[in-house]
């Protein structure tokens, strides 16, 4: 890990909307090479990703940006290892990504903690390699404490509320000392208040201990906030629109007007996208209404809510 | 609490009143003080303890046997394939097969035994717990799947960690069902083959029907109300519902 550290470079005053600067020689921590998926849908087989080709170096902080359905999700799960490819291949490392594993932890948009265990057991399970029990204990306590939790290491996840508990999913995932950590909509179903404090809470945790982060989300200031660099995707089919370099000094807050700034500029881009979605959806529900069936309203927003990726 | 107390003593002295009035033939239907005696002297004697010991060891037996068996096969059928595929459709048809059906059967291969009446209660229980488990297994949200092999379980491991514990509370439900149905085989087989074994309490409940002694047999039934109601009600109930509300099921 501590070789591939490279710091957020700050040589760029202004944004550089499209190409990167050239890679770096060393092999970069994940790759997607021309990675292709396709879902199986009553209508037919719309690719879910389409010929997508990414490299991200290792400690580097890579947002992923776009509307529902362009894939990002699908993107994540192939890097997790949870989801094959139907096409391309995904590295690490330079080796391919065959199965999900330890090195490279998942945060799912639900906590996913385990009901029956404790907060602090639910950490421990991500430490079963510490064979010593007091030892194992005493880590997981203090990746508790790292994100603020000691108090409730004895609680149930129903008794904590949303926020503590994806706070408890981060415990676990920097149990597990991961290469790469996968942060999948971490935020999207907290309350605006608690997702602000946990984007800061992310933050100060990656520049203190510098994983590569690759971090899905649809909220753009969001992303602008936490990530070096923010890739933005595009549905139908799913694929890479455009790349930013957030080049802001750190500690960044979600509340900065630059942040905004450039929130604002990736929001005019993805505007398209999403109106040609929300354009489709409307008319798919208005098929299906002339069809006799009732359209859900609340798929205009959001079409794959709830079973993108599910049933892996 | 008070109502349904007040309703039980009402009903009581409403009965013992009838009986005493002659309302009824009082041979086929005696009132509940003299129940009481014929169950104070059962109890005296030893002999409705004995009886309610052997019926309650058979229970053990053949709902232990059924309660591990049926873990088992409801895990493998939940968690391969093939194996759902081959025994699913097997195990629901037997499901609806009543339990007290194996009886003849029972007594060819085993003749008439303590182990007829032990195969009958087994295969009660034994589907209702398979199907149970089973279906507790495959309604795991397959988030809890991802985030274990995340974690890199996998194996032993992962039963033992996730599987098993995820499906705790449709475990604990089959297990409470599986009662049920192993109680009611059991009183099934044990009337039916009143020649076969020791005295359980169903026989001992023909016995008294044989003897035209109908106050023991409603003292019999007495006391298969109230095994009934604490194992249902207190015991698995109870579990049941600890268990739901450590899973974070049900509001505490």
């Amino acid at each position: 890990m501590g070789l591939f550290i490279t710091k957020p470079k700050n040589e760029f005053p202004e944004t550089r909307i499209g190409t990167l600067p050239a890679r770096p020689p060393i092999p970069a921590k994940i790759s997607l090479e021309n990675v292709s998926v396709r879902f199986d849908t009553r209508q037919g087989q719309p690719a879910a990703l389409e010929n997508v080709s990414l490299s991200i170096q290792a400690g580097e902080f890579v947002c992923l940006v776009g509307p529902s359905g362009c894939g990002k999700s699908t993107l994540l799960n192939i890097m997790a290892g949870l989801l094959a490819a139907d096409e391309g291949q995904a590295f690490k490392d330079g080796a391919p990504i065959t199965k999900a594993g330890p090195d490279r932890a998942v945060i799912f948009q639900e906590a996913a903690l385990f009901p029956w265990l404790t907060a602090v057991q639910n950490v421990e399970f991500a430490l079963k390699t510490v064979r010593n029990r007091k030892v194992r204990r005493e880590r997981a306590l203090e990746q508790l404490q790292m994100v603020h939790l000691s108090r409730f290491a004895h609680s149930y996840p129903h008794e904590l509320s949303g926020g503590m508990r994806q706070r408890v999913a981060i415990a676990r995932a920097l149990a597990l000392d991961p290469d790469v950590l996968l942060m999948d909509e971490p935020f999207a179903a907290l309350d605006a208040q608690t997702r602000d404090l946990l984007i800061e809470e992310v933050q100060r945790i990656w520049l203190e201990t510098r994983k590569t982060v690759v971090f899905v989300t649809h909220n753009v200031l969001e992303a602008v906030t936490l990530g070096d660099r923010v890739i933005c995707m595009g549905a139908r089919p799913g694929c890479i629109k455009q790349e930013l370099n957030i080049t802001l000094e750190r500690p960044r807050a979600v509340e900065d007007p630059d942040t905004a700034r450039f929130a604002q500029r990736i929001l005019a881009n993805l505007k398209d996208e999403i109106a040609k979605i929300v354009r489709e959806e409307s008319d798919y529900v208005e098929a299906e209404r002339a069809r006799g069936r009732d359209g859900d309203p609340n798929r205009v927003l959001y079409p794959n809510a709830g079973t993108m990726g599910d049933g892996i | 609490m008070v109502t349904p107390i007040a309703f039980f003593i009402l009903m009581l002295a409403l009965w013992e009143t009838g009986y005493r009035r002659e309302w009824w033939n009082s041979t086929l239907f005696p009132g509940p003080l003299e129940v009481w005696q014929a169950l104070a002297s059962g109890v005296k004697d030893g002999s409705l303890i004995l009886a309610t010991k052997i019926s309650l060891l058979r229970l053990l037996i053949a709902f232990g046997i059924a309660l591990m068996l049926g873990t088992l096969l409801g895990i493998l059928n939940g968690t391969v394939p093939a194996v759902r595929r081959a025994i699913g459709p097997l195990a629901l048809g037997l499901q609806t097969l009543p339990s007290i059906c194996w009886l003849p059967l029972a007594v060819v291969w085993f003749g008439a035994s303590e182990k007829a009446i032990l195969f009958v209660t087994l295969m009660g229980a034994l589907l209702a717990v398979t199907i149970a488990v089973s279906d507790g297994i495959r309604n795991i949200p397959p988030l809890y799947l991802r985030a274990a092999k995340m974690m890199g379980a996998s194996g032993p491991r992962l039963y033992k960690e996730v599987l098993i514990p995820a499906a705790f509370p449709a475990i604990i439900s089959g297990a409470k069902q599986g009662w049920a149905f192993a109680w009611r085989s059991l009183m099934a087989g044990e009337l039916l083959s009143v020649s076969s074994g020791a005295l359980g309490l169903g026989q001992t409940l023909m016995r008294g029907r044989d003897l035209n002694d109908m106050s023991q047999v409603l003292a019999v039934m007495t006391i298969l109300i109230a095994i009934g109601v604490v194992a249902d009600r207190l015991l698995f109930t109870q579990l049941e519902n600890r268990v739901r509300r450590r899973w974070g099921l049900a509001s505490p």
